[in-house]
């Protein structure tokens, strides 16, 4: 099955072409990676370019990296590409779990795949932030109550997933395709699992969160989930 | 009671509206919901001041109050989804030039 790694990266130029030049051997012959460059203001794109095995979108500005995403499913959806996988060019996350990540997706059985930090054994609180293991742990804790599943990482950003949900992220208006698309598509009845990865430290830089972007991320999550709990209640009532 | 009933209402016309949208691919537009939920309004304040012989002057006034504060509301909040729609817009121009830019780099020819 043909697939896509797409790597979002915004001013990842010190780690982007390592963790290319680590993740291309560990992917099966048939997958292939695209780097979303974010409008990254270093030479992203040219080091991406450098490591021969990726190719690049490059945006003009910085449209965050909800967009960045939707740009690497967009060019896939062109294609004939069968799932899409997203993985973070920080250095976070390890190849070898996007290789595990593939292997347990082509064992059919999910829609969706998320990569989580909390089901590996090897679990690494301390490389979390206190502010942001709250929103992790109130953001699980209200999946779990609207969907009636224990899914324990709904922010990860190491997912796989096949062409019918990516179509549904791009077809609706999702933040950053974290837990307003589980609970979403929970609604829809496609099969959502989770796979045991360990995420280091980033390398270097910044994340492509600003202060602004942490300060909105839970209000806007919050709206989404309503707006689409409510308008699956709503279209429940009239059918 | 008229308070109830302006509810009532508002949620039987929005529900309508979903049911149009969704079942008959029928898009009805906003002047003639709101026309519509104005005629009905007028009517339950004629109908409520006759059954409970209240001040029709009082909810005539109120039900106005409601509508125009409705009507306010509803502009602002459709000229900032235009606004939204066209930002939109220029986000997917952006990202597609940038797919056909790399596209068309895959098949140029390697120098």
């Amino acid at each position: 099955m043909k697939g896509l790694v797409v790597i979002p990266a915004y001013n990842e130029a010190p780690t982007i072409r390592g963790v290319l030049e680590r993740l291309r051997p560990v992917l099966p012959a048939e997958a292939e990676i695209l780097v979303v460059d974010d409008g990254a203001k270093d030479a992203t794109a040219s080091e991406a370019r450098a490591s021969g095995c990726a190719r690049v979108v490059r945006l003009p500005c910085n449209l965050g990296y909800a967009n960045a995403l939707r740009t690497g499913l967009m060019y896939g959806l062109r294609g004939d590409y069968a799932w899409f996988a997203f993985m973070d060019a920080d250095g976070q996350h390890r190849p070898e779990d996007m290789a595990g990540l593939i292997r347990a997706f082509s064992g059919g059985g999910a829609d969706l795949i998320i990569g989580s930090r909390w089901q590996h054994q090897d679990i690494q609180k301390a490389a979390v932030p206190t502010g942001r293991r709250i929103g992790m742990v109130f953001f699980a804790w209200l999946t779990r109550k609207l969907t009636g599943r224990r899914l324990t990482d709904t922010t990860s950003g190491m997912k796989i997933m096949n062409r019918a949900v990516a179509g549904e992220l791009l077809a609706h208006h999702f933040g950053d395709f974290h837990s307003e698309i589980l609970i979403y598509l929970h609604d829809r009845r496609y099969r959502l699992e989770e796979f045991p990865i360990v995420v280091h430290e980033r390398q270097a830089g910044s994340s492509m969160y600003s202060l602004r972007d942490a300060i909105l991320y839970p209000w806007r999550n919050l709206i989404l989930i309503a707006i689409f709990k409510l308008n699956s209640w709503l279209m429940g009532r009239v059918r | 009671m008229l308070l109830v009933l302006l509810l009532l209402t508002y949620t039987s016309f929005l529900v309508l509206l979903f049911h149009y949208q969704r079942r008959e691919k029928m898009y009805v537009g906003y002047t003639t919901v709101l026309s519509l939920v104005f005629l009905a309004i007028m009517g339950i304040v004629v109908v409520a001041g006759l059954l409970q012989k209240e001040s029709y002057l009082k909810n005539t006034l109120l039900v106005c109050l409601i509508i125009t504060v409705w009507v306010l509301g509803s502009m602002l909040i459709y000229l900032m989804s235009q606004l939204t729609l066209a930002f939109e817009k220029i986000r997917q121009l952006t990202q597609h030039i940038a797919i056909r830019e790399t596209e068309a780099e895959e098949r140029a020819p390697r120098s």
